[in-house]
């Protein structure tokens, strides 16, 4: 050892010293890199450098998939960006992110309702090769029909199924219990009279008898439209009239009209979450309507005081039409898609698979308490006994119809529901106020080409 | 000219950041609201002159919404001009030295409309909501339906904008009184002019130039409202608190017709042009 000048000590390792390890360091060094080198050849992406941007709905299902990404990153290489917005603003960031095509997200979360929007802008891609090529490692086949259908726009899949969202009824069995109320046999469901009885006799003091949600105002379509099609009515007839004004319309308007009267006294300003509040407070007696989607806030022992002792059935619409037996709910649910001006599609599509994996979506029933959208996941042995809620999900589902799958049904939504929600608020009648929806639907109609009162065939255009 | 060439050169900056980010978004937005354009139905999209415009005229939706607009504005610009100076006058007279009341005033400044509105929608609830909690317990039977009446929802977002945007009046008022020299109060008091005869005589007029730039502020805050309303009632029920800007945003975000969108844009903005030089006018004519 020396000295330098300033008086430390200058080391010892003399030039060829320092050769001989350097060359030494760099040898062990690149031994130790072949097996990551491996590793890195079978995700390729690693060596890219990609960062994958997902814009999603926060959501159970949708945090399950970003806390867990992780482990997608370490076995991929990619980086994930996780962005997260309420369902309007994610969806007003993915319409302009379509439309002006910059390629800053390479995955969205889609949801059923609005598959004809986004997927209207054209802007979506269509995975039909992506699964073709995928094959068995993604087994397309495994989701069930109905979620698959969901995400189909113009013959084309423009999502990979990631959750299955649909209406039930639900109601606190203790409660039920208490007041003998029978059950229906399986295969059937409450009838609209049975139910409105029901809540009648549940609603007294300190107990609400029932709950839905009627904002935003499309909300009230979708529990309206659900009760309509049991009812044996349509949105649109053979021409491609507007049939919201019918006798069946009018019918279940007046049923929801009469429910309020069982209902929390400002029930039209409820949304999905004061709703699902009041009976997680146990002070609301049954949901009329519930989300599937909503099930693991009921269910969760450190947030809900009915935890364990809420049961789903169908919705109960059953008696409307004759001769039916069931409530019919519409076929809702979300899916991961990709937008055209992604950069990196085969990587997001990549992503997306793993995202709906089958182990995901076991893991989404297992660990988050939300409905897969996989057959294997569904229908795993002993899952019927352990989810209260899996079997009546499955005979909704068997039950379930499709909204229109057109670019303006959101819009269609939205007006017809202020329609009738000012009516239940008593600023207009019923009829008048379907009238008018009616009105508002056909100048829509209209206003975007669609042949109203003179398309004919077999099926409407969307069909 | 060496001057003129330096002023230009200097001021150029500033004018191309302001033309980038002002003007050319103007242009553009009245450039699509000349458009039908629906960002789900790109197919259709095609130049049709005044088109919006002239259905914007003929749509009594719109004419609704600007409609609740205005009584919105007439309420929220009235109530809390009048009671934000009042105050202002209270705590110069009362509390001059209690700093901390004034800053209590503000507190609702601070928290964010949005925040604002989820607060009020839940503290209104008939279930969980303090305030129908509270008039249950005084055995006030006024609670639980306020939001699904029409006339009760206009009524809470009316309250609600005067809870959040009172105290800005009060800050700007109080500003103004603070910037009186006591001279001139104690002169009043030495002519033996009453507390009243001050305030009509004295302090008001030296206030007015204060009160118009407040009056001008709020008229455009209560031009642009929407936050609070949306997340409060979602412009219900029905569409009873429907404002032009929820109409705008249903049209723009809901919808994504943006041709349409922009037009209600475009007309809101001339509403609050003309207000503002109306106003401009008032403060000039004073002046003279």
């Amino acid at each position: 050892m020396g000295a330098t000048q300033d008086g430390s000590k200058r080391s010892g390792v003399g030039r060829r010293t320092f050769l001989k390890s350097a060359a030494a360091v760099t040898a062990a060094a690149t031994l130790g890199k072949i097996p990551a080198m491996v590793s890195a050849a079978q995700a390729p992406a690693l060596q890219k450098g990609i960062t994958l941007r997902v814009m999603a709905y926060a959501f159970p299902v949708t945090s399950m998939i970003r806390d867990s990404r992780a482990e997608y990153e370490k076995q991929a290489g990619v980086k994930i960006e996780w962005d997260e917005a309420p369902w309007n603003e994610a969806l007003s960031k993915q319409m302009t992110e379509l439309v002006t095509k910059t390629g800053r997200y390479d995955l969205f979360t889609l949801e059923g309702m609005w598959v004809g929007q986004e997927a209207g802008t054209g802007q979506l891609l269509e995975l039909d090769d992506l699964i073709a090529k995928a094959g068995s490692a993604l087994d397309y086949e495994d989701f069930i029909p109905k979620r698959r259908e969901l995400f189909v726009y113009k013959g084309k899949v423009i999502g990979l199924p990631l959750e299955t969202n649909i209406t039930m009824a639900a109601y606190v069995k203790d409660i039920f219990d208490q007041a003998a109320i029978k059950f229906p046999a399986k295969g059937t469901g409450f009838t609209h009279e049975e139910w409105l009885s029901i809540v009648k006799g549940l609603h007294k003091e300190g107990q609400i008898g029932t709950a839905w949600p009627l904002k935003p105002m499309m909300t009230c379509v979708q529990h309206w439209g659900n009760a309509l099609v049991s009812a044996g009515g349509r949105f649109f007839d053979e021409n491609l009239n507007p049939t919201f004004n019918t006798k069946e319309g009018l019918r279940v308007a007046q049923f929801f009209a009469d429910l309020l009267t069982c209902a929390p006294k400002d029930m039209l300003n409820y949304t999905n979450v004061e709703a699902n509040e009041g009976m997680m407070n146990g002070k609301v007696a049954t949901q009329t309507a519930h989300w599937a989607s909503r099930i693991p806030m009921v269910e969760d022992k450190t947030k809900s005081r009915v935890a364990g002792k809420v049961r789903w059935t169908l919705l109960p619409y059953a008696g409307f039409a004759p001769g039916r037996k069931v409530g019919m709910a519409h076929n809702n649910g979300w899916a991961i898609g990709i937008p055209k001006g992604s950069k990196y599609q085969r990587e997001a599509f990549d992503f997306a698979m793993w995202a709906v994996s089958k182990e995901n979506q076991s893991k989404l029933l297992t660990v988050a308490n939300t409905p897969p959208t996989r057959s294997s996941a569904l229908n795993a042995p002993g899952n019927d006994q352990k989810y209260v809620w899996l079997a009546p999900l499955k005979e909704a589902l068997a039950n379930s119809f499709d909204f229109p799958k057109i670019p303006e049904w959101a819009e269609i939504m939205e007006r017809v529901g202020a329609e009738l929600h000012g009516a239940w608020s008593g600023q207009n009648t019923l009829p008048k106020a379907l009238d008018r929806a009616n009105q508002l639907v056909t100048d829509l109609m209209k206003e975007r080409r669609y042949p109203v009162g003179t398309h004919k065939g077999p099926k409407l255009p969307w069909e | 000219m060496k001057d003129r060439r330096t002023a230009v050169l200097m001021i150029a900056p500033t004018v191309l950041v302001v033309g980038l980010i002002f003007i050319y978004p103007l242009i553009l937005s009245f450039w699509t609201s000349l458009h039908y354009q629906v960002l789900s139905q790109p197919h259709l999209t095609r130049f049709i002159g005044l088109g919006n415009y002239h259905w914007l005229m003929r749509e009594p939706r719109f004419w609704g919404a600007l409609g609740r607009s205005l009584v919105f504005l007439a309420f929220t610009v009235t109530l809390s001009m009048g009671l934000g100076t009042l105050i202002a006058f209270l705590i110069d007279r009362y509390m001059g030295r209690w700093n901390w009341a004034r800053a209590l005033f503000l507190m609702p400044m601070v928290i964010t409309p949005v925040v604002v509105g989820i607060q009020w929608r839940f503290l209104l609830n008939d279930q969980f909501g303090v305030a129908s909690w509270f008039f249950e317990a005084i055995r006030l039977p006024i609670g639980g339906t306020w939001l699904s009446d029409p006339v009760g929802a206009m009524f809470w977002v009316i309250a609600v904008d005067l809870w959040y945007y009172t105290p800005y009046v009060i800050l700007l008022a109080g500003a103004g009184l603070a910037s009186i020299p006591t001279e001139v109060r104690d002169a009043a008091k030495v002519d033996g002019a009453t507390p009243w005869q001050t305030i009509r005589y004295v302090l008001l007029p030296m206030l007015k130039a204060v009160l118009v730039v407040a009056l001008l502020i709020r008229t455009i805050g209560g031009l642009r409202a929407f936050d609070t309303i949306m997340i409060i009632t979602d412009g219900g029920p029905g569409r009873a608190t429907e404002v032009a800007n929820i109409l705008a945003y249903r049209y723009g975000l809901q919808y994504f017709d943006m041709g349409k969108a922009s037009a209600i844009g475009w007309v809101m903005m001339v509403v609050a042009v003309v207000l503002t030089v109306v106003y401009i006018r008032l403060i000039s004519m004073g002046r003279k």
